[in-house]
């Protein structure tokens, strides 16, 4: 539509870097087993595929079931081959941090490009200014308004799984009393609950009762905000671009066809998502990881 | 005004004492709300501060940690002053020009010519729009004004820092006069065209003062983003407390507040205004003045540059290359009519004769008056009708014009023009030339071949802006074929030629309907409507008032070539606002892995593997992190001021270099500077 294959192209890239990325951390994690269980043989062999395979199907074994786990959490799936909750720490996390970023990577059918042409435009802003130039994007110019708009989209994330997650956690009576699992794993549980319901990915990491008045309303309002109230600044945006003049492409124009531009796309996307949600996560999963290696389940 | 200002550097001791000074000024939390990222760090100083005191009336033991939280206390307004002196060193360089400006507005008084005729002397802030003010030799011109009548060399030093004296002179395009500059001889009549106040001095001190200074349009973009950034790392700070408590680990609100502050976009927005205003000050020391920070970020933007021809891209005048003598004559007899022809020329071209026969056929220049000395030498100089001059010697008359003009003299002579000279004329104008045929007593001689020198290294300089895909347009009033010639010698991209104002004016909307910004200079009143139009119109400081009015930004050496540098400028505006941007977001990787990792060691021993600095105790990691948080300001103001080094490079490669230096720079650079302050205040025993 906009005759930019090559853009296409880079975007793409992009997405796969992460794809890819994902995979091989999800695989890494749980081929590695669980050192908790020293003595136990987890190594892959004839009789045996080896590795946490707790929670997992044995017609899927390890590889595929990490697979399925990312996929479904890139691609706004929501459907699940094995429980994520049973996941290590590391293997858990990849799920959720893809849909922190707001399964930009691929995403879902429909709705699933817009959000990481948001992450284009805030690259084109940051980086484009290098160039000595307004920033442009397919030609149109990026003004206040269009980075106004793509600063929301980047803000209800945030706010939502943030904000929700904090007070569930410090309210005994209807937050942490649903848990099955305390310490870091019981706030990975509480925050996959409200990520993916913002995402509005539908997958559950499970171990927590969610189905109280307090979850259910919550996490319904996280799923409203999460999906619907997004879609109104993104159209803003459309509607604005597409009403400015295209500018043509010269040699000064901000290159958005590039390898250097899918480095610095999967940059922004990495470095935006991990300064929202690195606090967190290090006191979820990543806690609970160098916990375990030290002995320490919960 | 203008060599005051290129001498001061950058740490000049007053600028830095009245720097000091306003930025504690500038802690005026109304002031800080226009910079929202400023803001909630002086909040959080003063959060901290009070939670300071409450600690010492009642400290809570084992909790309150007075050293501590002292330094993090004095290091956290440390951050906002540093922004703060940013801010005012920048202003502080306008102010210094403004105070030079202001000495030039010295109270003068007017002779006001009074309906009735009489003169009277009143205090020039009395004077007001349309009166009409005598100015003689020695005085200060009152006002902005135009000549209404007569001539006179003006010294306008004192807003151009150019000492040579220039020619005002009533009617054309040359008769605007400004307010506080000083009439060195003969006398005028001016009719002053601006109230008190109003007066391109008064205009002058407000824009280097900066006290007009709107933001510009990306700049109001990238506050915007970094407004939301700010938001996002407070959801972030503020909802960590909850997380902490539910993981018994509570925070105190020194180390959540040094948080925040580390991750929210100090650095770039504690250096954005003052950017922006160095970028304005960039200019005036160019001897350029920008009505508004948007043409300067404009001019960045700036895909078309309309050039005049005549100054810009050739010198002003035309000179003689060859002679070229028709069949059955020498060159020696064309060259000694050529010179003798054009001994009492005066113009440029005529010397450029002279010297030609001089250099090429070692002709000596003849004394008119030894020539004269017989009695019988007559000039003819040039007039609009003949459209020839020469000179009538010993019965000889020689004549040179145009190649029309000298055909009807030929003619009257009896004699037929041959075709040759048709010939070779018409090679001469194919080429870009411009002929000039010699006659003698009516016969033909030959062709002087008068020539456009196109300025030195004019080429180099339109290959680069063509390589920051900028393209350049020769405007010139030449017919096509003349048009043509220059502009592939000079390296332009297209030409316009036999333009009219109109033709100028249609140009530039086509342009922009193409989603073009374009820039051009102009000085003439017919230039007002196209400087207008344009996206940057920089007018010649020697223009007319109409022109100068219409125009977003003055040169005041009127030099036209200058617009290259106008978007030079702005490109390194908006290229050091992109890079500092960068440097700052990309620093919060590194602040991460120093504060996180502090915050909850205690709780959890095994996040000591996130400290990958090897940062000594939390209490140094959080204090290095704030430390350096607050040093990088300093370090950067003079990147900020002088701005971002400019090469005419592409977009891709600009993005390159840019992106490793200030991406990769901002990744790494922090991780180094903290453990580095972490080593010194451990020795120094303050963490």
């Amino acid at each position: 539509m906009t005759g930019l294959q090559r853009h296409g192209w880079a975007v793409f890239a992009a997405m796969s870097v992460l794809f890819f990325v994902g995979v091989f951390v999800t695989y890494w994690a749980e081929a590695r087993g669980n050192p908790m269980l020293a003595g136990v043989d987890q190594t892959a062999s004839a009789t045996q595929s080896g590795g946490n395979f707790e929670g997992k199907e044995v017609r899927f074994g390890i590889a595929s079931s990490a697979l399925f786990a990312v996929v479904t959490t890139d691609a706004s799936c929501g459907a699940v081959n094995s429980m994520h909750d049973s996941y290590t720490p590391l293997g858990g996390m990849v799920p959720l941090a893809n849909m922190m970023l707001g399964e930009v990577i691929f995403g879902g059918v429909g709705a699933g490009l817009y959000g990481i042409l948001i992450f284009v435009i805030l690259s084109v802003f940051i980086a484009g200014l290098m160039v000595g130039r307004t920033p442009e994007y397919m030609g149109k110019r990026i003004e206040a308004f269009d980075v106004q708009m793509a600063t929301l989209v980047i803000l209800v994330f945030p706010l939502v799984v943030l904000v929700l997650t904090a007070i569930s956690v410090v309210s005994p009576d209807f937050g942490t009393s649903q848990l099955n699992n305390q310490g870091p794993h019981g706030l990975s549980e509480i925050l996959y609950a409200y990520t993916s319901g913002a995402a509005n990915n539908g997958s559950a990491f499970a171990g927590i009762s969610a189905n109280t008045l307090w979850y259910n309303s919550t996490i319904g309002m996280a799923m409203l905000l999460g999906r619907f109230f997004i879609i109104i600044p993104v159209l803003a945006i459309a509607g604005n671009l597409a009403r400015k003049k295209a500018v043509p492409p010269s040699l000064g124009t901000f290159p958005v066809t590039t390898p250097l531009f899918t480095l610095l796309l999967v940059s922004i996307i990495v470095i935006v998502g991990a300064l929202t949600f690195f606090p967190v996560l290090s006191l979820g999963p990543i806690v609970e990881h160098l916990l375990m290696n030290a002995g320490q389940a919960f | 005004m203008a060599d005051t200002a290129k001498t001061i550097s950058i740490w000049d001791g007053k600028i830095i004492q009245r720097a000091l000074v306003d930025s504690f000024v500038k802690l005026n939390p109304l002031k800080m709300m226009k910079n929202p990222v400023m803001f909630v760090v002086e909040v959080g100083a003063l959060l901290t501060t009070l939670q300071l005191i409450r600690g010492v009336i009642a400290p809570i033991p084992g909790v309150t940690n007075f050293g501590f939280e002292l330094q993090i206390t004095l290091w956290l307004w440390f951050t906002v002053l540093f922004a703060n002196f940013a801010e005012a060193m920048a202003e502080g360089r306008g102010k210094a020009q403004a105070d030079t400006l202001r000495k030039a507005k010295t109270e003068t008084t007017a002779n006001r010519i009074s309906a009735s005729g009489k003169t009277e002397t009143v205090s020039a802030t009395k004077l007001r729009k349309g009166d009409v003010v005598l100015v003689v030799a020695g005085e200060f011109i009152p006002g902005d004004g135009e000549i209404v009548e007569g001539v006179a060399s003006v010294d306008e030093s004192a807003i151009t820092g150019e000492s040579a004296p220039v020619i005002r002179e009533s009617g054309g395009d040359r008769s605007a006069v400004t307010g506080g500059t000083k009439v060195l001889s003969d006398q005028i009549k001016v009719k002053i065209t601006s109230n008190t106040g109003e007066t391109f001095i008064d205009r002058m001190i407000a824009l280097v003062e900066g006290a007009e200074r709107q933001k510009t349009p990306n700049e109001i973009a990238l506050n915007i983003l970094l407004a939301g950034l700010t938001i996002i790392f407070l959801l972030a700070v503020v909802t960590l407390q909850p997380f902490a408590i539910y993981s018994n680990a509570t925070q105190t609100l020194f180390v959540l507040i040094s948080l925040l502050v580390c991750l929210i976009p100090t650095t770039i927005g504690g250096l954005l205004s003052a950017i922006g205003i160095a970028g304005m000050d960039r200019l005036i020391q160019h001897n350029v003045l920008a009505m508004s920070g948007r043409a300067v970020e404009a001019a960045g933007d700036v895909n078309t540059l309309l050039l005049d021809k005549t100054g810009t891209i050739t010198l002003g005048n035309r000179q003689a290359a060859e002679f070229i003598p028709l069949k059955g004559d020498s060159n020696e007899s064309l060259a000694d009519a050529a010179q003798l022809s054009s001994l009492a020329d005066e113009t440029p071209e005529g010397r450029s004769i002279v010297v030609l026969a001089k250099e090429k056929y070692g002709l000596r220049g003849r004394e008119i008056a030894e020539l004269s000395a017989g009695g019988a030498t007559e000039f003819i100089p040039f007039t609009a009708q003949t459209r020839m001059s020469g000179l009538n010697l010993d019965g000889r008359e020689i004549r040179k014009g145009a190649v029309d003009a000298i055909e009807k003299y030929v003619a009257a002579g009896g004699t037929q023009s041959s075709a040759e000279l048709r010939e070779i004329t018409e090679r001469i104008s194919n080429a870009g030339g411009t002929p000039l045929v010699v006659a003698d007593n009516h016969k033909p001689l030959g062709v002087i071949y008068l020539k456009d020198i196109v300025k030195g290294g004019m080429s180099e300089r339109f290959n680069q802006l063509r390589q920051m895909g900028i393209k350049t347009v020769m405007i010139t009033g030449d017919n096509p074929l003349t048009a043509a010639s220059i502009a592939r010698e000079a390296g332009v991209d297209d030409f316009l030629a036999e333009a009219t104002p109109e033709d100028k004016m249609a140009l530039i909307k086509k342009e922009q309907a193409a989603g073009k910004l374009v820039a051009m200079t102009g000085d003439g009143t017919n230039d007002a409507p196209a400087l207008a139009q344009a996206d940057v119109g920089v007018a010649m400081n020697t223009g007319t008032q109409a022109a100068k009015e219409a125009g977003n930004m003055v040169d005041l050496d009127s030099n036209p070539t200058k617009l290259i540098e106008v978007v030079e400028i702005g490109k390194q505006l908006l290229m050091t606002r992109g890079a500092l941007t960068t440097f700052s977001i990309a620093n919060d990787v590194a602040k991460y892995f120093a504060i996180i990792p502090a915050m909850f060691l205690l709780t959890f021993p095994q996040l000591q593997a996130l400290n990958v600095m090897g940062l000594k105790s939390p209490e140094s990691a959080i204090l290095s992190a704030v430390i350096f948080n607050a040093f990088v300001i300093i370090c950067l103001i003079p990147l900020a001021l002088r701005g971002v080094r400019y090469r005419p490079l592409s977009a891709a490669t600009l993005l390159q270099r840019n992106l490793l230096i200030y991406g990769l720079g901002g990744l790494i650079v922090p991780f180094i500077g903290i453990k580095i302050i972490d080593v010194i205040i451990t020795t120094l025993g303050l963490a």
